[in-house]
């Protein structure tokens, strides 16, 4: 394996995991919309389940891409997982303590969407330096 | 763990993108390699003693670092 296959390998996870995320997101919102812009039946349902396939995708991916990294990549993915889950416990207990104080109370999605984002910008610099 | 792995490199002129692309792993594990901040696996470090035709202890050397878990249990 040469240098710019490397090179060209560590570039398209990234582009698919982008993609995923931004599927994601997009299919996100459509399901958060869809119960107020569409009529209770079939078509809403699909709406408002379509992002757990979306997920699936996003969860796939990065799958793919651990699997098919060396081994320090791995374990560097795995430290960004480990870190994830530190910064969402820390922040989580944070934002319950400014609940108390009189904060708004927040949906149980914004800590989907900030982990996936926290985990997401740390996997994708480790892959941007492995180039 | 140190080792000699800059010094083989140099010796035929490769950069570590060279040596990462040969070895089939990326120009990160190299350097993290090199700087000691990770050891490689058996695997990886096998890959190196063969394409320097050279034995791993030659390439590696020193004390493994000791940790307090998990602890062995006594025979």
């Amino acid at each position: 394996m040469n240098t710019a296959r490397i090179v060209r390998f560590y570039s398209s996870p990234v582009s698919g995991i982008l993609f995923a995320l931004w599927a994601y997101l997009g299919t996100l919102l459509a399901a958060a919309l869809a119960p107020r812009y569409l009529a209770a039946g079939g078509t809403r349902d699909i709406v408002v389940l379509v992002p757990t396939l979306t997920l699936v995708l996003v969860v796939s991916i990065i799958g793919w891409v651990y699997r098919a990294s060396d081994e320090y990549v791995r374990r560097r993915i795995l430290g960004c997982a480990a870190l994830t889950g530190v910064i969402l416990a820390f922040s989580s207990l944070g934002w319950f303590c400014l609940e108390l104080l009189g904060y708004p109370r927040l949906s149980m999605i914004s800590i989907n969407l900030f982990g996936w984002s926290v985990f997401t910008v740390l996997m994708l610099s480790v892959l941007y330096r492995a180039k | 763990m140190k080792n000699i792995l800059p010094e083989l490199r140099a010796q035929r002129g490769w950069t570590q993108g060279d040596l990462a692309a040969r070895l089939a792993v990326s120009r990160q594990t190299i350097n993290a390699v090199e700087t000691g901040r990770y050891e490689p696996s058996l695997s990886l470090a096998f890959a190196i003693a063969g394409l320097f035709a050279r034995p791993i202890e030659s390439i590696f050397q020193g004390q493994r670092e000791m940790r307090r878990f998990p602890v062995a249990a006594p025979d």
